[in-house]
C-alpha cells in the first residue's frame, strides 16, 4: 500500500522571493498546481491516501480558488483518501459538516484514528491547545502499523506545553512505526525510537529564497504483509530555489563580479525554470565600483528570478592612504580618525570615494 | 632659474632692442611709455605664447603686439636653469601655425628638445594663470588667493588637480544625494517613506479586524447558505407536492374529460346519422350543387326563351313558304349565279369568236391582194436586173474587165435577191394563210363549243326559276336570284328560330326531369320552386356538414384522448393540502428563496470585498516589513553621506591647510617684516584668500587700505614663490608694484625687496626714482 506525506504546501501564499507582482501570482498558481500534479501523481501510482501534515492553506481565508481546487481535488478522486491535520496556518472548517466528502479524514483537539485496512492506522491531533495530557491518551495497537500525524516542532524539552511543540520524549516507545509531521519546510527524517522514525517531508515548493534546494514529498510503502513501512524523499516541484555564494574578494570592478558569478560551477548546472539568489560575499575595497542591478540584469533572462544580495564587506587600505597628499587620501584620514564604528568608518569613506570618483550614490 | 638677456626683434613698441640681466635685483627706472608692461608681456609670450588665440577673441594680443614700426616680429631669451643656458628663438606669423619656434642649447648651440613650445611650464613648473599670479607682481592687482595650480604646485599634485577639481562636484552630489533623501523635507525619499510606513502601519492594525469580520462574513454567508439550500428544499418539496397533486388532478381530468368526449361523440353521431338520412349516398358536393344550381338556371332561361312569332311574322313564313315550296341548296346557291354569269360570258364569247372569224377572213383577203401585187413587182425587178446583168458579165469576161464584172454580179446577184424575196413571200403567204385557215377552223369549233354550253346553262337556269314560279331573264336574273336567296336566308331563319324552340323546349323537357328526380332523391318537396328547393337543400347540406364536422372533430378529441391508451384511476395524494394551499405556501416560499437568494449575493459580494481588501492588507504588510528594511538602509545612507561630505569638507580645508600652512608661515614672516602689525592674524582661509581676524571677527583684506593690502599681496606673492620653487627659483618680475605705498612703508618694501634680491633675480621695474632701491 502505498501512500503520500506531505505539510506546509501553504497554498495561497505571498512569495518572498522579490517578484514582481505578475511573477509572484505565477508562482501562487504553480503552488496550486504542484497540488494537483501531486494528486495526479497519486492516481496514476496506485496511491492509496495523502497525509497533509498541516498548513495546507497559508491563512485561516484563502481566495476561493484556492479552497475550490482543494475541494474539487478531493472530491474528484474518491479512490484516494485525504487525512487533512490542520496547521498553525489552515482555516478552522474548510469543509461543512454536511459536505464532507466521503474519502476526506479530518482531525480535532483529541486524537482520532482511522483504519486504512485491517493493519494500517492513521491516527492525528491537532495541537491547538497547550494540553500536555493530550500525550497521555495516545492509545495504538502494536499489531498495527501505526501512522501519527502532527504539526508543530519537534523538541526534546520537557517544560510547559505549546501549541507547536511536539513533546517527542512523550511520543518514543508508543508503537508509532511513522511519525508523519509538518511544520519544517525542509525535508528531515530522523529516528524516533527502535521502531519509527519522524519524517518533516518538507514543503512540495519553495516560496522564498530561505527554502532553497529540492522540494517534494515522501511516498510511503507499507508491506501490510510483513506490517512494515518503507518510505523515500520523491522531488516533486515545479522550481527549484538555489542560493549561491560567491566570494568577490579583489575584484576590480562590476564585470569582474559578473565573471566570477558566471564561472560558478553551480550556476550551468542550475535550470532555467528555477530561482536563483547570489549572495556576494568577501570583501572590496572602497574604491571598487560595484553595481549589484547591472549584475541582476545580466542574468535575469537566464533563469526565472535572479536576485543579488550584497554581503561584501567594504575595506579600506588606510595604510595606503597614509602618504596620499590628494583630496581622497585627506578624506580617508580624516574619517579614519573619527571615533565611529568601523563599519560604518567603511561605509562612509566608500560614499565620499564615490562622489568623488563621479559614481552614482545608489 | 635666471633669465640672461632679451633680444626684441620686434614686440609692440621695442624694435631691435637688447636686455641684459644680471643676478639679483635689476631695477630698471624708466619713464612712462618706456614699454615695461610690454617687456614683461614679451617675457611671457616667449615662454607661454600668446593669450586669447581662440578664432572668437574679439581682441587678440598676437594682433595687440604687432611691432609698432612693422618689420620681422619676434625674439630671443636666453636663460638659465639648472646650471646650463638655452636660448628661446620664436618669430611670431599671422597665424600660430606659422610661428617659427626654435630652442637652443647655449652650450652646443644646436636645439634642443629639453623643452616643448611652451616652455613656460616645464622651465617655472606652473601654468600661465600661476605665472602671472605668482612670479608676476603687479601693482593694482586683484586679490591674489590660492589657485587651484598654485595649490596643485605646492603639493606637486598636478596629477591630482582632477581630485580637488572633484571635490564641488562630489559635495554637490552628497548634497544631492541627502536633499533626495532627505527626512527634513516632505518631498525627501525618506519622508515619502515614513508617510508610506505610516500609512501601511495604519493599515496593518486592521488586518486582525478585517479577518474578524471575513470569519464573522463566513459564518453570515455560510448561514445564508442553508438558509437557501433549506428554503431551496422546501420549494422542492412543494413543487413535488403540486405536481404529484395536479399529475394526480391531470389523470382525474382525464378519465373525466374521455367520459365527456364519448358522451359528446355519441351525441354528434346521432345527429349526423339523423341528418345523414337524407343523403344515404352522402350530400351533394359542391360539383353536383353547381350542376343543379346551373340546371336551374338554365331551365329557367330555356322557359323563358320559348316565345311565340308575331302575326306578321307568320304570314311572312307562310308567304316564304309559298314561295319556296323546295330549300335552296347550298350547291344552288353557289352554282347558279355561277352559271348566269358564265352564260353571260359565253354570250359575249361567242360573239368575239364571231368577229374574229370574220375579221380573220377580211385579213386574208387583203394579204392576197397584197401579195399579188408584191410577186408581179419584184419579179419584173428580177427579170430586169437579170436582163441587165447577163451583158455586163458577158461583156465584162469577154474584156477581162473585173469592174464590169464586179458590176454584173452586184446586179446579178441583186436580180437573185429579188426573186428569192418574192419566193419568201409567196411561201410566207401561203403559211400564213394556211394557219389562218386553221385558225378559222378552231374559231368555228370554239363557237360550236361556246353554244353548246350556252345552251346547257340556260336550260338549268329555266329549270331553276321555273321552280319558284319564275322565268329566267337574262337583264334581272341577279336581282331574282338575290330576291330568291333573301326569301331563303328569312326562311331559313324562321326555320332555324322554330327548330331552336324545339330544342329549347326539348332541353327544359330534360332539365325538369333531372331536376325532379334529384330533389326527390334528397327529400325536397317538388312543390316548391326549384330556388326554394335549391336553399333548402343548402340548408339540409349545410347541416349534414357542420353534424359530420361536429361528430368527426368530437371522435378525433376522443381519439386523441386515448392515444396513451385508457387512463387508469390515479391514487390520491398523501397529503392534505389543496392545490391552492401549496400555491400559496410555494410563493411564501419562493418570495422569501428569492430574498434569501439576494442576500447571499450581497453577503458573497461583501466577502469577497472583505477577502480583496484582506489580500491587500497582507500585501501591505509585505511591504510594510520591507519598507521598515529600506528606512534603515536610507538612514544609514543618508548618515553616510552627510558624514561624508563633512569628512571631504574637512579633508579640502585640512588639505589646503596642509598645503597653504608654510605658504601662510612664510606669508607672515614677510608681512610682519613690512608691517607694522602682529601679523599673526593674517590667515588663508580654504580657498586661499587672505583674511584677516580681527577682534574676535575674520574679514578678507579688502577692507584694508590700498597701501595694507600691496604690502599684504606681495609678502603672500613672496610667500607662495618660496614654497613652490623650492627646487629652482625662478625669476620674479615686479612691473612698479609699489605705487600705492606711502614712504615709510615703501621704504619696507624696498628693503624686502633688497633682502630677497639676495635669493632671487627681481626685475624690478618702476618709472619713479623715489620708488628704486
Amino acid at each position: 500500500m502505498k501512500l503520500i506525506h506531505t505539510a506546509d504546501l501553504h497554498l495561497d501564499a505571498r512569495s518572498s522571493a522579490h517578484l514582481s507582482a505578475e511573477k509572484a501570482k505565477e508562482r501562487r498558481d504553480e503552488m496550486l498546481r504542484t497540488f494537483t500534479r501531486m494528486i495526479e501523481y497519486a492516481a496514476e501510482n496506485d496511491v492509496k491516501a495523502i497525509l497533509i501534515s498541516g498548513d495546507l492553506f497559508d491563512r485561516k481565508s484563502v481566495s476561493r480558488l484556492a479552497e475550490n481546487t482543494v475541494k474539487n481535488e478531493m472530491a474528484s478522486h474518491p479512490g484516494i483518501t485525504f487525512f487533512y491535520l490542520c496547521g498553525n496556518h489552515d482555516a478552522a472548517e474548510l469543509f461543512a459538516e454536511e459536505e464532507t466528502p466521503d474519502n476526506v479524514r479530518l482531525f480535532s483537539g483529541e486524537w482520532t484514528t482511522y483504519a486504512l485496512s485491517s493493519c494500517v492506522t492513521v491516527t492525528g491531533a491537532e495541537l491547538f491547545s497547550a494540553d500536555a495530557s493530550l500525550y497521555d491518551r495516545l492509545s495504538l495497537d502494536p499489531e498495527n502499523v501505526n501512522i501519527l500525524m502532527l504539526h508543530g516542532q519537534e523538541s526534546e524539552t520537557k517544560g510547559k506545553a505549546d501549541t507547536e511543540i511536539i513533546r517527542m520524549a512523550s511520543l518514543r516507545n508508543r508503537f508509532i512505526d511513522y511519525l508523519a509531521l509538518g511544520h519544517i519546510h525542509k525535508f528531515r527524517c530522523e529516528e524516533l525510537d527502535r521502531r519509527g522514525v519522524y519524517v518533516y517531508p518538507g514543503c512540495p515548493e519553495g516560496h522564498g529564497y530561505d527554502e532553497c534546494g529540492p522540494k517534494g514529498f515522501v511516498l510511503i510503502d507499507v508491506d501490510e504483509e510483513e506490517r512494515t513501512l518503507d518510505f523515500r524523499f520523491v522531488p516533486f516541484s515545479f522550481r527549484e530555489i538555489h542560493e549561491l555564494k560567491v566570494d568577490v574578494t579583489g575584484a576590480s570592478g562590476t564585470p569582474e563580479i559578473v565573471s566570477r558569478v558566471r564561472e560558478t560551477p553551480e550556476m550551468d548546472e542550475i535550470s532555467p525554470r528555477d530561482l536563483v539568489k547570489v549572495t556576494l560575499t568577501g570583501a572590496l575595497d572602497a574604491e571598487t565600483e560595484k553595481d549589484t542591478t547591472y549584475l541582476e540584469n545580466a542574468f535575469k533572462d537566464r533563469f526565472y528570478a535572479f536576485y543579488v544580495k550584497d554581503e561584501t564587506a567594504t575595506t579600506v587600505d588606510f595604510e595606503r592612504y597614509r602618504l596620499d597628499k590628494s583630496l581622497k587620501g585627506e578624506f580617508v584620514r580624516a574619517v579614519s580618525k573619527e571615533d565611529w564604528p568601523e563599519e560604518e568608518k567603511t561605509r562612509v569613506i566608500r560614499a565620499g570615494l564615490a562622489a568623488l570618483a563621479g559614481e552614482p550614490l545608489s | 632659474m635666471k633669465l640672461l638677456n632679451v633680444k626684441i626683434r620686434g614686440f609692440g613698441c621695442f624694435t631691435n632692442r637688447e636686455i641684459e640681466f644680471t643676478d639679483g635685483l635689476n631695477a630698471i627706472l624708466q619713464e612712462n611709455g618706456y614699454g615695461k608692461t610690454t617687456l614683461i608681456a614679451f617675457l611671457r609670450v616667449m615662454f607661454y605664447g600668446f593669450q586669447n588665440e581662440t578664432k572668437k577673441a574679439v581682441v587678440k594680443e598676437r594682433d595687440a603686439r604687432r611691432p609698432w614700426h612693422g618689420g620681422e616680429y619676434g625674439g630671443t631669451v636666453d636663460f638659465e636653469i639648472e646650471g646650463r643656458r638655452y636660448r628661446i628663438d620664436k618669430s611670431f606669423a599671422k597665424r600660430p601655425a606659422d610661428d617659427r619656434v626654435k630652442i637652443y642649447d647655449l652650450k652646443t648651440f644646436a636645439e634642443t628638445d629639453r623643452f616643448t613650445d611652451p616652455v613656460g611650464k616645464e622651465v617655472f613648473g606652473v601654468d600661465a594663470e600661476t605665472f602671472l599670479r605668482t612670479l608676476l607682481i603687479e601693482d593694482g592687482e586683484s586679490a591674489t588667493f590660492v589657485s587651484d595650480g598654485v595649490h596643485s604646485k605646492l603639493g606637486d599634485l598636478i596629477e591630482d588637480t582632477v581630485d580637488v577639481n572633484r571635490f564641488d562636484a562630489a559635495v554637490t552630489a552628497l548634497r544631492s544625494a541627502v536633499t533626495k533623501l532627505g527626512d527634513g523635507r516632505k518631498t525627501g525619499e525618506l519622508a515619502r517613506l515614513e508617510t508610506r510606513i505610516a500609512d501601511l502601519t495604519t493599515d496593518v492594525t486592521s488586518i486582525r479586524p478585517t479577518e474578524a469580520r471575513l470569519t464573522e462574513s463566513e459564518e453570515r454567508f455560510r448561514n445564508a447558505e442553508n438558509e437557501e439550500k433549506a428554503l431551496a428544499a422546501c420549494e422542492a418539496e412543494l413543487r413535488r407536492k403540486m405536481l404529484v397533486l395536479s399529475e394526480y388532478k391531470a389523470a382525474e381530468g382525464r378519465i373525466n374529460a374521455i367520459e365527456k368526449l364519448s358522451e359528446d361523440l355519441s351525441a354528434r353521431r346521432s345527429a349526423f346519422e339523423e341528418i345523414g338520412k337524407a343523403f344515404p349516398d352522402g350530400a351533394p358536393d359542391r360539383g353536383e350543387m353547381k350542376r343543379i344550381r346551373d340546371g336551374i338556371r338554365r331551365y329557367e332561361s330555356l322557359s323563358e326563351s320559348g316565345s311565340a312569332f308575331t302575326e306578321e311574322e307568320e304570314e311572312e313564313i307562310r308567304s316564304l313558304r309559298q314561295l319556296l315550296p323546295a330549300p335552296i341548296t347550298e350547291e344552288e346557291r353557289r352554282v347558279i349565279p355561277e352559271i348566269s354569269e358564265e352564260r353571260q360570258e359565253l354570250k359575249k364569247q361567242l360573239e368575239d369568236l364571231t368577229d374574229l372569224k370574220q375579221k380573220t377572213a377580211r385579213d386574208d383577203a387583203k394579204n392576197k391582194e397584197k401579195l399579188k401585187r408584191s410577186c408581179v413587182l419584184f419579179g419584173i425587178l428580177g427579170g430586169l436586173t437579170a436582163i441587165a446583168a447577163v451583158p455586163l458579165l458577158l461583156i465584162g469576161i469577154n474584156y477581162g474587165a473585173a469592174l464590169l464584172i464586179v458590176t454584173g454580179a452586184m446586179v446579178a446577184a441583186a436580180s437573185a435577191g429579188l426573186f428569192s424575196y418574192m419566193i419568201l413571200a409567196l411561201r410566207r403567204q401561203k403559211k400564213e394563210r394556211a394557219e389562218a385557215a386553221k385558225e378559222a377552223t378552231d374559231l368555228s369549233e370554239r363557237i360550236e363549243q361556246a353554244e353548246r354550253t350556252l345552251s346547257e346553262r340556260q336550260n338549268k337556269l329555266n329549270a331553276f326559276f321555273s321552280r319558284y314560279g319564275m322565268e329566267y331573264r337574262a337583264e334581272r336574273s341577279t336581282i331574282d336570284l338575290m330576291e330568291l336567296f333573301r326569301a331563303s336566308d328569312r326562311l331559313d331563319t324562321y326555320q332555324e328560330q322554330i327548330d331552336k324552340r324545339k330544342e329549347k323546349q326539348k332541353e327544359a323537357a330534360k332539365i325538369r326531369e333531372e331536376l325532379d328526380r334529384f330533389f326527390t332523391k334528397v327529400g325536397i318537396d317538388q312543390s316548391v320552386s326549384y330556388d326554394t328547393a335549391l336553399e333548402k337543400l343548402q340548408e339540409n347540406i349545410t347541416n349534414y356538414e357542420n353534424a359530420e364536422r361536429e361528430f368527426l372533430i368530437a371522435r378525433k378529441a376522443l381519439s386523441d384522448a386515448m392515444k396513451d391508451g385508457e387512463p387508469k384511476r390515479a391514487v390520491p395524494p398523501d397529503f392534505p393540502e389543496t392545490m391552492e394551499e401549496l400555491s400559496q405556501a410555494f410563493e411564501e416560499v419562493t418570495e422569501k428563496k428569492s430574498a434569501c437568494e439576494k442576500t447571499l449575493r450581497e453577503l458573497g459580494e461583501n466577502l469577497e470585498s472583505i477577502r480583496t481588501r484582506l489580500d491587500q492588507l497582507y500585501e501591505h504588510q509585505n511591504e510594510l516589513a520591507e519598507a521598515v528594511e529600506l528606512r534603515a538602509v536610507l538612514r544609514g545612507k543618508l548618515s553616510d553621506y552627510r558624514k561624508a561630505e563633512a569628512m571631504l569638507t574637512e579633508a579640502k580645508q585640512t588639505l589646503s591647510e596642509t598645503m597653504t600652512d608654510p605658504v601662510t608661515k612664510r606669508f607672515r614672516a614677510y608681512l610682519a617684516a613690512i608691517l607694522d602689525r602682529p601679523s599673526d592674524a593674517f590667515h588663508l582661509n580654504s580657498d586661499g584668500r587672505i583674511v584677516e581676524e580681527e577682534g574676535g571677527s575674520i574679514h578678507e583684506i579688502d577692507l584694508l587700505s590700498g597701501g595694507y593690502r600691496t604690502l599684504t599681496y606681495f609678502a603672500l606673492r613672496l610667500a607662495l614663490i618660496d614654497e613652490m620653487y623650492k627646487k629652482e627659483r625662478p625669476p620674479i618680475l615686479l612691473d612698479d608694484s609699489f605705487q600705492s605705498l606711502d614712504r615709510e612703508k615703501l621704504g619696507r618694501a624696498l628693503s624686502l625687496l633688497k633682502t630677497t634680491a639676495e635669493r632671487y633675480q627681481i626685475l624690478y621695474f618702476t618709472c619713479h626714482e623715489s620708488r628704486t632701491v
